[in-house]
C-alpha cells in the first residue's frame, strides 16, 4: 500500500480510505467463498485461504516456466504480455476451482451426515495438509512474484492510488455484479439458492445436489486464486502461509456482512478493510489488526445474523 | 469430603513418585512430550466441560491461557527477582508459584466472565466464531503492549519450585506440579458432570428450552461452565509460562484454540476419557513424526502426514474415539398454536401477541382456580401452545398481564416461571436425549438444590444428600407415571408413548403447582389414552396439582376435563362444562365450518 506523506488530516482520511477499499476488495472476493459454502453446508471451510495461496502459486509458476522470472535476484524481469497474464489468471482459476471440487469430494461430501463437528475438522485437517504440503512442495522460503503490470500511480488530488489497486477494486466490482447476476438469474444459480435454502426439498425437487454443491466449491475457489493473484501482484512476497491471515480476516467479513449472502460479504470486506487501514495509518498498526475482531463481536452481540443477514427464529 | 483429601493426597504421592522415577530412568525429550501432554489434557479437560458437556462450541481457549501464562509470568518474575532484569534463570519460591497460578486462573476465569456473559446469548458457530474474535483481540492487545515486551513476549520466567527429594536434573518438578493440575482438574470434571449441576449442563445441551423450563437457569449455568474451563485454562497457561520459561503472544494464536477443539474431537465430544486421549495424540503425533521429517530432510512432512491422519481419522470415526454426546448443535423445530377471567391461581388479562403482522393470540382471557381441570382446545393455528409459550416465560406478550399466584409473571425468565411452580411439556417431545429416564426426572428437581458447586467438586455430605433427595423425588414420580423399571435406560431409547410420559413426570419433578400438558396424547393409541386420562386425573387429585391441558382428542378433554375453554383464530369463543362446549354452535362452526 501507499505510504502517506505528511499532508492534512482530511486528504490523509481519503488516503487511508482509498487504500482501503483496495484491500478490502480482496477480503471480499475470499469472503464470498466463505459464504457460499456456508450458506449450502453450514460449513466454515477453513482450506478456503490455502486455495487462495494456491491461486497466486499456480499465477507464480505458470510465469516461471514461462520464462518470465528475473534469472538472478534484482534483476530486471521481463514484462509480460497482457494476453498472457489473462491466460495465467484463467489457468490458476481452473485449477483451483478443480482443487476446491477435489477437497470437497474427498474430505467433505463422506461427512456429509455426521453432524456439523466432524467435517469442521477435516475442514482445519485440509488447511493444515496444503500449507504444510506447500511448504514441502514450493519450500518455506518466500517468493517473489513477477511484475505483471509495471505500477504506475494516479493522482486524484492528494490521494495516491497505484494502478494495482485500481485493478484490483475494478476486478472485484466486475467479479462480484457477474456472481451476483449467476445465481440471481441463471439455472445453476437459482439451484445453488434453493440447496442453500434447504438442501433436502431441493433433492426432491429434482436438483443435483452434490452437482450444485461442487459448482458452489468451483465458484468460491476460482475467485479465491483471482484474489490470490491480485495480492501477489501488490505485495509480491508469497510463501505457504499467506492465506492463514487474510483467510480469518475474510471469513470475519463474511460474518460481518451476514454469512450467505454475497453483497453482505462485499460490504462485511470493504466495511473490514477500510476501518483497518484507517485505524492502522491514523493510529497504530497492532490495533488494526483487532479492529476487525472488534467489528466482529459488535455486530454479532447487537445482529448475530450480519450486517444484511436474515434472522431465523425458532419455533416452539 | 475426608475422600476428597485422601484422593488428592494420594494425587500427590502419585505424581511425585511419577516426577522421581522419570528423573531417574527416563531421558528429558520425553519427559517433554508428557509435559505438554500435560498441560494439553488440562486445557482439553477444561474445554470438554464447555464444548462437550453445556453443548456451547466455545473456539477462544488459547485466548484464556495467554491470560494465565502473562499473568504468572509477570507475578513470579516480580516476586523473584523484583524487576525484569537479565541473570540466570532463578526457581520460583512454593508461595510465589502457586499464587502466581492462583492468579492466573482468576485472572482468566473473570476474562471468562467479561466474555462469557455477552457472547454466551448466541449459538452454535456464531458463538465459535465470537469466542475466536475475543481470543484474537486478547492475543493482539497483548502483542501491543510494548511493556509486556510486544512480540517477543517475557522472558526469565522463574522455573517451578523444587521440593525435597527431587533431584537436581533438568525437568526439575515440572512433571509432579503440571501432572498434579492434570489429577485435580480430571477429579473435578468427573465429579461435576456426575451431579446435578452435570445433569443441568447436559440439559442444557440437549434441550437449551426445555432446560429453562423445568427450572434450569441456563445463562447462568452456561456462564459457570465457561467460567470453570477458562479458569483451569489459566492455571494451564500458568504452568506452561513457568514450564517454557518465556512466553510469547503469537504462542496463543486461533491455532491453538483449534487444536484443543480438535482434540475433544478427535477423542469424542463429552468424554473425559475422550479428552485426555485426544490430547495425547493431537501432543504426541507430530512429535513422533519429526524424526521420519528430520531423517527425509523434508521441512513440514510431520505436520503433512498429520493432517492426512486427521482427515482419515475423521471420515472413518466421524464421532470420536469415545463418543458421548449427542449430535452437535441439532436443533428441533416445533409448532405453535393459544385459549381465557381473574381472582385465580393462573389469570391472563387482555394477553395479545403479535408476530409481524400476524396476531395468532388476541385478548386473551384465562382463569383458573386452584384444583381445576382446565381443558384449552381449537383448530389447529388457534394459537394454543402460544398461549402456553407466554404464561411459561418463553414469549413474551405484546400486550396483556399473565398473574400466577397473585405475582405478574410476564417479563420472567422461563426458569423464573418455574421457580414459581408453573411447569409444562411440550407438543413436540423435547427430553435430554442422551440422559437416562431417571437423569431427566432429576433435572427436574435440580431447581430446588441448596447446594453451591463446590460442594459437588469436594463431595461434601450435602453434595450426597441432595443427590439423594433428587434420586427419591424423581424416582418416585417415575413410579407415579410407570415408568420406574425403565430408570436406568437413556431416554432416547423409550418408545414413544412412554417419551411423552416420562415429559410428564420431569415436569412434576419441578413441584409445580400448575403444570400446563401440550398434547399429552399426541400420536398415543386407545389403550394408551384410557391409561393417560386416569394419570392426569391422579396427577390433579393425588398430588393436589392443578392441571391446564390442550389436546384435539375430544373425547379425552369431554372426559376428564372439568372446564373447557375454546379458542379460534386467537380469540376465546365459548368457555363452559364440557356439556355446553359440545352443545356450542359457535365451537361446532368453528370446527366443522358454518353455512
Amino acid at each position: 500500500m501507499v505510504p502517506v506523506a505528511s499532508v492534512d488530516f482530511t486528504s490523509q482520511l481519503l488516503q487511508y480510505f482509498a487504500n482501503g477499499v483496495a484491500k478490502g476488495s480482496t477480503y471480499a472476493l475470499m469472503a464470498v467463498g466463505y459464504t457460499l459454502v456456508y450458506g449450502v453446508l453450514q460449513l466454515i471451510n477453513f482450506a478456503h485461504a490455502e486455495v487462495y495461496m494456491l491461486g497466486s502459486h499456480f499465477a507464480y509458476y505458470q510465469a516461471k516456466w514461462g520464462g518470465y522470472l528475473p534469472d538472478e535476484p534484482g534483476a530486471k524481469p521481463e514484462s509480460v504480455p497482457i494476453l498472457l497474464v489473462g491466460t495465467f489468471i484463467a489457468v490458476a482459476m481452473l485449477a483451483c476451482a478443480a482443487v476446491g471440487m477435489l477437497i470437497e469430494r474427498v474430505a467433505y461430501r463422506p461427512l456429509r451426515n455426521a453432524g456439523r463437528l466432524a467435517p469442521l475438522i477435516t475442514a482445519i485437517g485440509v488447511s493444515l495438509f496444503l500449507q504444510y504440503g506447500g511448504q514441502v512442495v514450493f519450500g518455506t522460503e518466500p517468493k517473489l512474484f513477477p511484475t505483471f503490470v509495471e505500477t504506475e500511480v494516479f493522482e486524484i488530488g492528494s490521494v495516491k492510488i497505484p494502478n494495482t489497486n485500481l485493478l484490483i477494486v475494478v476486478t472485484t466490482f466486475v467479479l462480484m455484479l457477474g456472481l451476483t447476476l449467476f445465481v440471481s438469474k441463471t439455472r445453476p444459480g437459482a439451484a445453488m439458492r434453493a440447496c442453500s435454502h434447504d438442501m433436502r426439498t431441493a433433492k426432491l425437487m429434482g436438483i443435483n445436489v452434490n452437482a450444485t454443491i461442487s459448482l458452489t466449491f468451483a465458484i468460491g475457489s476460482a475467485l479465491a486464486a483471482v484474489a490470490g493473484v491480485l495480492v501477489a501482484m501488490d505485495q509480491p512476497a508469497i510463501t505457504p502461509l499467506m492465506g492463514v491471515r487474510i483467510g480469518l480476516k475474510a471469513f470475519v467479513a463474511a460474518v460481518v456482512g451476514g454469512i450467505g449472502s454475497i453483497p453482505g460479504a462485499a460490504l462485511g470486506g470493504l466495511v473490514l478493510g477500510v476501518s483497518e487501514s484507517v485505524v492502522g495509518g491514523l493510529w497504530d498498526t497492532n490495533y488494526a489488526e483487532a479492529v476487525a475482531f472488534v467489528f466482529l463481536i459488535v455486530v454479532l452481540l447487537l445482529k448475530p445474523s450480519g450486517l444484511l443477514g436474515k434472522a431465523t427464529r425458532e419455533k416452539v | 469430603m475426608a475422600k476428597t483429601v485422601g484422593l488428592l493426597l494420594a494425587g500427590w504421592v502419585a505424581c511425585y513418585g511419577l516426577n522421581w522415577f522419570l528423573a531417574e530412568f527416563i531421558e528429558i525429550v520425553y519427559v517433554d512430550y508428557l509435559n505438554l501432554i500435560g498441560i494439553a489434557i488440562v486445557l482439553a479437560v477444561g474445554l470438554n466441560v464447555i464444548n462437550g458437556l453445556t453443548g456451547q462450541f466455545s473456539l477462544g481457549h488459547a485466548g484464556f491461557m495467554a491470560i494465565g501464562a502473562f499473568v504468572a509470568g509477570l507475578v513470579s518474575i516480580q516476586l523473584t527477582y523484583g524487576e525484569m532484569s537479565s541473570g540466570p534463570l532463578e526457581f520460583a519460591g512454593l508461595g510465589t508459584f502457586l499464587l502466581s497460578l492462583l492468579l492466573a486462573g482468576l485472572a482468566a476465569a473473570v476474562l471468562g466472565v467479561v466474555v462469557g456473559a455477552p457472547a454466551l446469548r448466541l449459538k452454535g458457530d456464531y458463538l465459535a466464531i465470537a469466542t475466536l474474535g475475543f481470543a484474537e483481540i486478547t492475543r493482539i492487545l497483548l502483542t501491543a503492549q510494548d511493556s509486556l515486551g510486544g512480540p517477543t513476549g517475557i522472558k526469565r520466567i522463574p522455573k517451578m519450585p523444587l521440593l525435597p527429594g527431587t533431584g537436581d536434573w533438568d525437568g526439575g518438578t515440572s512433571v509432579f506440579w503440571i501432572f498434579l493440575a492434570v489429577f485435580t482438574i480430571v477429579l473435578f470434571s468427573a465429579r461435576l458432570q456426575r451431579s446435578t449441576y452435570g445433569r443441568a449442563l447436559i440439559a442444557i445441551r440437549e434441550n437449551e428450552l426445555a432446560a429453562e423450563t423445568m427450572g434450569v437457569r441456563a445463562a447462568r449455568m452456561k456462564v459457570m461452565a465457561f467460567v470453570y474451563g477458562a479458569f483451569f485454562a489459566g492455571i494451564a497457561g500458568g504452568l506452561y509460562a513457568h514450564y517454557q520459561h518465556s512466553v510469547r503472544p503469537d504462542d496463543f494464536t486461533s491455532i491453538r484454540s483449534i487444536e484443543v477443539v480438535v482434540m475433544l474431537v478427535l477423542g469424542g465430544l463429552g468424554s473425559i476419557t475422550g479428552a485426555i486421549l485426544g490430547a495425547v495424540a493431537v501432543t504426541l503425533v507430530p512429535q513422533l513424526l519429526r524424526p521420519l521429517e528430520e531423517q527425509l530432510q523434508v521441512n513440514g512432512l510431520s505436520m503433512v502426514v498429520y493432517a492426512l491422519l486427521l482427515i482419515l481419522m475423521m471420515i472413518f470415526r466421524p464421532q470420536g474415539i469415545f463418543w458421548a454426546a449427542g449430535a452437535f448443535f441439532e436443533t428441533a423445530a416445533a409448532d405453535s398454536a393459544g385459549g381465557a377471567q381473574v381472582t385465580a391461581l393462573l389469570a391472563t388479562e387482555n394477553l395479545t401477541i403479535r408476530f409481524g403482522g400476524l396476531t395468532a393470540v388476541d385478548g386473551f382471557n384465562l382463569a383458573i382456580e386452584p384444583g381445576d381441570l382446565f381443558g384449552l382446545i381449537g383448530p389447529n393455528g388457534a394459537g394454543k401452545t402460544t398461549v402456553f409459550n407466554m404464561i411459561t416465560g418463553v414469549y413474551l406478550p405484546t400486550e396483556g398481564s399473565v398473574h400466577f399466584d397473585g405475582m405478574l409473571v410476564n417479563g420472567l425468565q422461563p426458569a423464573q416461571v418455574a421457580a414459581l411452580g408453573v411447569s409444562r411439556t411440550f407438543q413436540n417431545i423435547r427430553l435430554f436425549d442422551e440422559l437416562s429416564v431417571l437423569e431427566n426426572a432429576m433435572t427436574g428437581a435440580h431447581q430446588h438444590a441448596k447446594i453451591n458447586l463446590f460442594d459437588s467438586l469436594l463431595r461434601t455430605g450435602r453434595h450426597y444428600r441432595e443427590e439423594q433427595r433428587q434420586r427419591d423425588r424423581a424416582y418416585g414420580l417415575l413410579t407415579f407415571m410407570g415408568l420406574e423399571d425403565r430408570a436406568g435406560l437413556p431416554a432416547r431409547q423409550l418408545p414413544y408413548g412412554h417419551r411423552r410420559k416420562l415429559e410428564i413426570a420431569r415436569a412434576l419433578a419441578t413441584e409445580p403447582k400448575l403444570i400446563c400438558l401440550d398434547e399429552p396424547a399426541a400420536g398415543m393409541n386407545t389403550g394408551e389414552k384410557a391409561e393417560l386420562s386416569a394419570l392426569i386425573r391422579n396427577i390433579r387429585d393425588e398430588l393436589k396439582i392443578t392441571v391446564l391441558l390442550i389436546e384435539h382428542d375430544m373425547k379425552l378433554m369431554m372426559g376428564i376435563c372439568e372446564k373447557i375453554q375454546v379458542l379460534d383464530y386467537g380469540k376465546t369463543i365459548a368457555l363452559g362444562t364440557p356439556q355446553e362446549i359440545q352443545n356450542n354452535p359457535k365451537v361446532i362452526e368453528a370446527y366443522l365450518g358454518g353455512e
